[in-house]
């Protein structure tokens, strides 16, 4: 369990680091494809077994295949100019301020042992189709409204 | 969760097997390139172009409503393993069918503005 | 195991995706480094699931899908805009500029 669990967040940690340092971009999306996967190790780690599958289903299976694509499609899309040490050492101010903010907070809390859950999946359903009804149609929603607003916009471009 | 430990040790079987594959080949292998070795393989020809052609708008399309699809799958999951011997078999029934419907107006809208036909 | 454990990990990723956002200037990698975020907020989601009820999953699952969305539609406005502008660098970004 303890060494899973070290294992899949030294993953997760390396392969963020190498989507936000790469220069190039499809290995960036590469590496993201790895967070990705260990992302749902962890999922899976913490018995949440449908949000692993899921993960991967969607994720991995979607969302990188959809980058990929839109590698594919239009060479514009590369680095050209060089990051600017302004910015990259302004974010790394921030965020070692915001990590230790995090932290500060997470130091105040007593440590609490993770209990043995397993929601079955059946659980998740009658939960999603009784407390979160109303998100639940509501994702229906949002899922129309990014397919017609994504075709208007792609569309535009090939009328042309 | 002990099960998964079989899914791990395939995982890095698999992995093994492919970099095993390739350090082995690389020991073995001659390496001795030229010009016309290094150059883009296309079917013996002498490569056209650059490798980063531009494909067409279509190809994302595809990808996009497939990515749409695969989420709607994920909600259907859940409701289709309580369905069976639920006390508001109606109730759950007509949940879906209004979800459905909804999404349904998407594809009708996709194939409208032929983003389903292949050209 | 800790819920501590799972809460250091996603700040530390939810830090590495501000960071992405923060430096990078090209879109598509902006995008990703939200992707990381995304991913991060999920998984605290997962872990405080473990000591309350169902309803942590069923919040990851609504964040997988709104990334999945967010991925579908930004990705065709990135896609135009290179096409139109012939870059997708967001300092070059000023057509609406007053």
């Amino acid at each position: 369990m303890e060494i899973a669990f070290y294992i899949l967040a030294g993953m997760a940690v390396t392969s963020a680091i190498l989507v936000v340092s790469l220069k190039n971009l499809v290995r960036a999306i590469l590496a993201l494809a790895s967070l990705f996967l260990s992302i749902a190790g962890l999922y899976i780690l913490l018995s949440a077994e449908f949000l692993g599958l899921v993960q991967i289903l969607v994720y991995i299976g979607g969302v990188i295949l959809l980058f990929l694509f839109l590698i594919m499609l239009t060479e514009n899309l590369f680095e050209k100019n060089k990051v600017n040490l302004f910015q990259r050492i302004t974010g790394v101010g921030l965020v070692l301020l915001l990590f230790s903010i995090i932290i500060s907070i997470f130091m105040k809390q007593p440590f609490q042992a993770i209990p043995k859950t397993d929601y079955s999946i059946q659980e998740l359903g009658k939960h999603l189709l009784t407390d979160y009804l109303v998100p639940f149609e509501v994702v229906s929603l949002l899922l129309l409204v990014a397919l017609i607003g994504a075709i208007v916009i792609a569309k535009k471009e090939e009328n042309k | 969760m002990k099960e998964y430990l079989w899914v791990a040790f395939f995982l890095l079987v698999g992995i093994a097997f492919c970099l095993g594959g390739f350090i082995f080949n690389w020991f073995i292998r001659s390496n001795k390139p030229s010009e016309s070795k290094l150059s883009t393989y296309e079917c013996g020809e002498k490569p056209v172009g650059s490798a980063w052609i531009q494909y067409d708008v279509k190809y994302y399309l595809y990808g996009l409503l497939f990515l749409i699809f695969d989420v709607e799958i994920v909600f259907i999951i859940p409701w289709a393993t309580i369905f069976k011997g639920s006390a508001t078999v109606t109730a759950l029934f007509v949940e879906m069918v209004i979800f459905i419907v909804i999404l349904l107006v998407g594809l009708i809208y996709a194939g409208k503005k032929g983003a389903l036909q292949w050209r | 195991m800790s819920t501590t454990h799972y809460l250091v990990l996603s700040a530390i990723l939810f830090c590495i995706g501000l960071y992405g956002v923060i430096s990078r200037k090209n879109a598509v990698m902006v995008l990703l480094s939200i992707e990381v975020m995304l991913c991060s907020a999920g998984l605290n989601f997962a872990c405080f699931s473990t000591i309350h009820n169902p309803s942590g999953q069923i919040f990851a699952l609504f964040i997988i899908v709104v990334g999945a969305a967010e991925v579908a539609c930004g990705l065709a406005i990135f896609f135009l805009a290179a096409r139109l502008s012939e870059t997708i660098d967001l300092d070059k970004f000023n057509l609406l500029k007053g």
